[in-house]
């Protein structure tokens, strides 16, 4: 029953990835807009492709073998994604984008680097205790949203979904963060702050000669 | 993905005070929702092991005529390779051993087999097929490259446990644990539940050796980690009204980095022994003592006795002492001996030698006991066979005794 139902939530989150996904390259082959219909379609071959046999096996079957356990947050910049490329609607702006790479950046960092340091700290127990995990992330929630971060319904997705047991994990750090998620906060982090260095260093001297 | 539009689109506002209100609302609602879900969570440290066998062993037991018997469990050339026996006692007094067998270790054919030693008598049984790559694929709904160790035990109101590593992607330090139970004493087996022990896609969890049992029902199956860091975990159990599996949690062991592969031997009700393979250079067998039923333990410390990567195992005998069997040797696995403790691991005392040959190599030893207080031992012989022994503590002492006149090692 617990099976049906993981797959039951599973396969769609990887339809909807492959349809964002699919949308993305469709679009920027088609700069000059892709009609509904078209991105409808995409929609249909994304989920054609993810029962597609690859080695015998389905391809969502493959990335269930890898990946079982996709954070909310990341299934949550899927849908984000599949909003823009899709509906052509953006729902997150500059400092919801900035605060989920923030978040999943220092999450995956202390949860995946402090076990290679031998100490008595154990952040992934931690996540087995309800009471802790669900007040630290409805806390972090309800800060997001006080603030006016959309970015905050994804933690709002997440305690739902701990909730259901919607992923084959039992433990809340599951829910919040995996290491997709992780390195790609890592990489955007590090593309803005390329970005922002790139252009403190063209209006250093622009400011010079033209004071 | 790049951030959103221009500050100036709606999308990009900030939520309305109205939208916060009930963002913060919904907030708080999905957090009691899943700290109402959580069902049975088991955080704090066990109130004691139940009793080892020693303390519930029949009074009057007088095995005092040495007994020593070897034999087979798997047949000849069952499988051109066989390795990683584990060994219990079931309820009903019958032995039963599992290990994994096929062309070579790792590969894709190689499944687990388990026979059974019937207490009425008889030999070991034909090996029975329980696990291979394509059952453990149709069971967890995924890609199983290989199947690997595998530990079975009763838990004490009679359920049959099998744990036992499968990979998905890489080598062994990719391996996953799984659970399946017996209500028949490991004649059907219900499906497959895949444990998720780490945070990182779940890679690399292992297990090798049999658990402790808590007062309050919980199981401590001593685990490992093997990316990156090599250290020892205990996986806590917690069975369900049904018997089956209702949580679990694990808990890594800082103090013992380097070392794997723990096997535990219950000293008293709360204090219990953890010997460890050492996977540095030192090659020392360690040990780690818990004084609160294995919640927390100690830094390991080297025993004096030699330790060449190779997996150990123990068991407290019914008078007190604690035996052990390992390769006594730094860098083969050429030899196999036992060794026997007075003073809960501080001093060991050389014991019988099992097996010994050059270049050869005998391995994954596993130790349990009878209802009548023989000691039985499988373990991997030239990566061939299983091999079985059994023996009891009169041979033991018999064994220790001529060693220590000998003056040997």
């Amino acid at each position: 029953m617990r099976e049906q139902a993981l797959v039951a939530f599973y396969v769609p989150a990887v339809i909807l990835l492959l349809w964002a996904g699919l949308a993305a390259v469709a679009c920027r082959f088609a700069p000059h807009g892709f009609s509904p219909r078209r991105r409808l379609l995409l929609g249909l071959v994304a989920a054609a492709l993810a029962f597609l046999p690859a080695g015998g096996v389905p391809l969502w079957v493959r990335a269930f073998s890898f990946h079982p356990n996709p954070c909310l947050p990341l299934l949550g910049l899927g849908v984000v994604a599949w909003g823009r490329v899709v509906l052509e609607r953006s729902w997150f702006g500059r400092e919801d984008w900035l605060a989920l790479w923030g978040f999943g950046a220092v999450a995956g960092t202390v949860l995946y680097g402090h076990p290679l340091v031998a100490t008595d700290v154990d952040v992934y127990f931690w996540g087995w205790e309800r009471g802790v995990a669900a007040s630290v992330l409805g806390a972090l929630a309800v800060l997001a949203i006080a603030g006016g971060l959309r970015a905050g319904l994804l933690l709002v997705a997440a305690l739902a979904a701990l909730g259901l047991d919607a992923l084959e994990s039992r433990n809340a750090w599951d829910y919040v963060i995996d290491p997709f998620y992780w390195l790609l906060s890592l990489g955007m982090l590090a593309a803005i702050w390329l970005r922002a260095a790139r252009r403190a260093r063209r209006a250093g001297p622009a400011a010079t000669v033209n004071p | 993905m790049t951030p959103g539009p221009a500050p100036s689109s709606p999308a990009c506002r900030r939520l309305s005070p109205r939208a916060r209100l009930g963002g913060v609302l919904l907030a708080l609602g999905a957090a009691a929702f899943a700290l109402g879900r959580g069902g049975s969570r088991e955080s704090v440290a066990p109130t004691g092991i139940q009793a080892p066998p020693a303390m519930v062993a029949a009074a009057g037991w007088t095995d005092a005529v040495p007994h020593f018997a070897h034999g087979w469990v798997s047949p000849p050339a069952h499988t051109p390779s066989a390795h990683g026996s584990s060994l219990c006692v079931l309820p009903r007094g019958d032995l039963l051993a599992i290990w994994y067998g096929g062309s070579r270790e790792g590969g894709s054919d190689v499944a687990l087999y388990t026979s059974r030693l019937p207490v009425a008598g008889g030999g070991w049984t034909t090996p029975r097929m329980e696990m291979d790559r394509v059952m453990a694929q149709q069971e967890l709904d995924r890609v199983i490259k290989k199947v690997g160790n595998a530990v079975l035990f009763p838990d004490p109101r009679g359920l049959l446990w099998m744990v036992y590593v499968s990979v998905s992607v890489g080598g062994w330090s990719g391996s996953a644990l799984n659970v399946r139970t017996s209500a028949d004493e490991g004649r059907t087996w219900s499906p497959s539940e895949r444990l998720t022990l780490n945070p990182f896609l779940n890679l690399s969890s292992l297990v090798r050796n049999k658990p402790i049992f808590a007062r309050d029902g919980r199981i401590g199956l001593p685990v490992y980690h093997e990316m990156a860091a090599k250290f020892p975990q205990m996986l806590w159990l917690t069975p369900g009204a049904d018997g089956r599996l209702a949580d679990y949690r694990v808990r890594n062991l800082p103090g013992q980095a380097g070392l794997i592969q723990p096997a535990l031997v219950p000293l008293d009700e709360n204090r219990v022994l953890m010997l460890l393979r050492d996977r540095s250079a030192d090659r020392l067998m360690h040990l780690s003592v818990s004084q609160d039923a294995g919640w927390t333990w100690s830094d390991a410390r080297h025993t004096g006795l030699p330790n060449p990567d190779a997996a150990v195992d123990g068991l407290r005998l019914r008078d007190g002492r604690i035996l052990i069997v390992y390769n006594h040797a730094s860098r083969s696995r050429e030899n196999l001996r036992l060794a026997v403790s007075s003073d809960q691991g501080r001093t060991w005392r050389a014991g019988a030698v099992i097996e010994e040959t050059p270049w050869e190599e005998y391995s994954y030893p596993t130790l349990a006991e009878d209802r009548q207080g023989r000691i039985h031992l499988t373990y991997t012989w030239r990566r061939e066979r299983i091999r079985h022994v059994s023996f009891n503590v009169a041979w033991l002492d018999q064994r220790s005794l001529a060693k220590d006149r000998a003056n040997l090692p």
